[in-house]
């Protein structure tokens, strides 16, 4: 059973909330399991390595590489496996 | 040695140790110099001898050990009495007051009793040196979790520090140094304070409500003796920095209708301010003028020549109550 | 020992997953101390309270306090999510070194109280350089205060090594105060446990301080907000990740037949069930 959810951004801490997505390392249809790395994301204070927080298959790339995005937009679509 | 109204303050507070430690054995004292030598101001004489070297214990020389060790031992059970040995010195121990002790309460989740009394005598008067005349309450009163007692006469001293020994909450407890041994003080109106942490009037009057903390009362008392005749002065002694009894302070206002605010410390941004701006928030009403603060100068505290000139006097109360009523 | 060990690194993985969402402020990974932390915490027994500074998480889970519990004030819900003196284990103390004098004071009172039990405290590196510690060793010596210090030298405070922190071990200067000290590399569990406890009986044999300098690996960062992959060296990390303290225990274990796969399974399921503990509580 699956379930279409929207990944956000989370907040970087140190109040920073705006990040580059350097780049993506999933594709739309990849299967990522809860921990594997999906991004890198770069703030003014260090690189971000974003991992997968819920496990499932990559819907929807919403926020493009090389992108600048801010914390609780949606970053890309994940449909859920439970 | 049970104190009475002729002791001085240093006899009151001895007094009061000496009682404290014979009721609760769980009450320990740590400073340097407390035991063998009875403290520099021979507040603690005769304790050592008394109580014995493990619970009247002559600390090393470093005031964040002093501190720290006794957040420890209160932890375990203990109620310790700590005695930094000069306001200007308490400077080392300040992380552990600040950082741990005002805040261990709320650490734990308030399911911790921390007894913490670390007594500090404070403020100039004597001709001392360096370092050795401040008065440095307002950055306690700043921190949340402390409890700030100033008491300016010996009965007042030797209840509150009772008070605070068991409260379970860490107190600054300021002992003006000026008048340890000082036997004559200025008459105070008699009656008790209407509970441990409340300000008290010392003296009755209708025209202006003079409030002041330590040492500094004893030149507001003679100052509204000399001007008795011209203008009838009520003087509150607060007692209590933090928290601070403004209602108190409110209820006289309300006879009197005029401020003024007396303390020994520097001004600008000190504790004058706090009792003021409250009073502006809560009581604008109730003024017939502008309430005023009588306070140093931003400046450091001079060396002993210039002392004279640099503490409020008799004279310089008088002057501003008289300008304030006239 | 393995399973605590297990139990520690499945907290705290899942801790760091969960501050990566934004679901927790913030993580200190204690990843590649578990063998120091664990084998000393065992060392210890039940008894002794102890000062940690802000951690020794595999030292609490010894100690019994659950994932939730040990996350909560790095979720900003609270100071302390646990109850000290249940656990003996006393809140984080993030002024560093702060909890040195605490330890030795609450020596000095339980001995007054005629409770002579051993106190521990735990600290770092880095906080050794505080004033705070050499006051603490300091007043220890003289006092005779029966606390045994416990330093976790992990080579670094946030960006600078220790050995530009300070010029001698650790142990060494302890020594310099009169606290009879030792050094060891505690990346084996059971070597840390051995000499922790040795540590621990000449403590309550003497009753004076000893300090033991716990030589170990920080395989994260200071926190989640720290780059350190800016200042590290990639050898450097990458011999830290080879040396896993937990893969190579169990490793061990298992091939010494000490541990089977029943076993391990049945701690996994633990371990989820604690990482699930953690999602719930933090992310859902």
């Amino acid at each position: 059973m699956s379930n279409r959810v929207d990944i956000l951004v989370p907040e970087f801490g140190h109040g920073l909330t705006d990040a580059l997505v350097v780049e993506w390392l999933v594709s739309v249809g990849d299967d990522v399991e809860r921990g594997d790395v999906v991004a890198v994301l770069e703030t003014d204070k260090s690189s971000v390595d974003l991992v997968a927080e819920k496990s499932g298959t990559v819907a929807d790339i919403v926020v493009a590489a090389r992108s600048i995005t801010t914390s609780g937009a949606v970053l890309y679509t994940l449909d859920e496996r439970r | 040695m049970i104190g009475t109204a002729a002791d001085c303050l240093a006899e009151s507070l001895n007094g009061a140790l000496g009682d404290l430690m014979e009721t609760d054995e769980s009450v320990v004292l740590v400073g340097q110099d407390i035991g063998r030598l009875g403290g520099v101001f021979r507040v603690t004489k005769g304790l050592q001898e008394r109580f014995g070297s493990d619970r009247v214990r002559d600390a090393v020389l470093a005031e964040s050990s002093i501190v720290g060790q006794a957040i420890g031992m209160s932890l375990s059970g203990l109620k310790p009495v700590c005695e930094i040995q000069f306001e200007g010195f308490i400077y080392p121990g300040m992380n552990q007051i600040v950082t741990q002790a005002a805040r261990i309460k709320a650490r734990w989740n308030d399911d911790v009793a921390l007894n913490l009394v670390i007594r500090v005598p404070v403020g100039g008067g004597i001709r001392a040196v360096e370092h050795h005349s401040e008065s440095n309450e307002a950055y306690f009163a700043h921190s949340p979790g402390l409890h700030v007692a100033f008491p300016s006469c010996p009965t007042d001293a030797a209840a509150m520090l009772k008070y605070s020994v068991a409260l379970g909450s860490p107190v600054i407890f300021y002992e003006p140094k000026r008048l340890y041994w000082k036997r004559r003080p200025q008459t105070r109106d008699g009656s008790e304070p209407e509970s441990d942490l409340s300000a008290r009037v010392v003296r009755r009057g209708s025209d202006i409500t003079v409030v002041g903390w330590g040492a500094v009362l004893e030149e507001v008392l003679k100052a509204a003796e000399l001007v008795a005749s011209r203008v009838d002065v009520e003087v509150v002694d607060l007692r209590w920095i933090a928290p601070m009894d403004v209602e108190t302070v409110l209820s006289s206002v309300t006879r009197t209708g005029r401020l003024l605010v007396v303390h020994e410390a520097v001004g600008f941004a000190g504790v004058g301010a706090e009792l003021v701006a409250t009073v502006a928030e809560r009581g604008s009403g109730l003024l017939r003028s502008p309430m005023r603060r009588l306070a140093a100068p931003r400046q450091l505290y001079p060396p002993a020549d210039y002392e004279e000139h640099y503490l409020i006097g008799v004279s310089d109360v008088i002057g501003v109550i008289e300008e304030m009523c006239g | 020992m393995l399973r605590h060990m297990l139990m520690a690194r499945g907290v705290d993985e899942e801790a760091g997953l969960l501050q990566n969402q934004g679901a927790i402020d913030l993580w200190l990974s204690c990843r590649g101390q578990e063998a120091a932390q664990v084998g000393s915490a065992l060392a210890i027994g039940d008894e002794a309270v102890i000062f940690p500074s802000y951690r020794e998480h595999a030292v609490a889970i010894v100690r019994g306090i659950d994932g939730v519990s040990l996350v909560a004030q790095w979720a900003g819900r609270t100071y302390c999510g646990w109850n000290p003196r249940k656990h003996g284990f006393f809140p984080y103390t993030l002024v560093l070194a702060a909890q040195t004098l605490h330890g030795v004071g609450y020596a000095i009172g339980q001995r007054l109280q005629n409770m002579a039990e051993t106190v521990v405290v735990y600290v770092g590196d880095g906080a050794t350089s505080e004033g705070d510690m050499s006051e603490a060793l300091n007043l220890a010596a003289v006092e005779s205060a029966q606390v045994l210090f416990i330093c976790q030298n992990n080579g670094w405070a946030i960006s600078k090594p220790s050995h530009e922190q300070m010029l001698t071990s650790i142990a060494d200067r302890a020594q310099g105060f009169g606290v009879r000290s030792w050094s060891i590399s505690a990346d084996d569990p059971d070597l840390t446990y051995l000499s922790c406890v040795e540590a621990m009986q000449y403590v309550e044999a003497s009753r004076s301080p000893a300090l033991i300098e716990l030589r170990t690996t920080r395989i994260g960062g200071h926190t989640t907000s720290d780059p350190h992959t800016k200042y590290r060296e990639p050898d450097e990390l990458a011999t830290a990740v080879a040396n896993d303290p937990v893969e190579q225990y169990r490793d061990t274990l298992v091939a010494e037949d000490v541990v089977d796969e029943q076993w391990l399974s049945s701690v996994d399921a633990d371990v989820a069930a604690a990482r699930r503990d953690l999602l719930k509580a933090f992310a859902q």
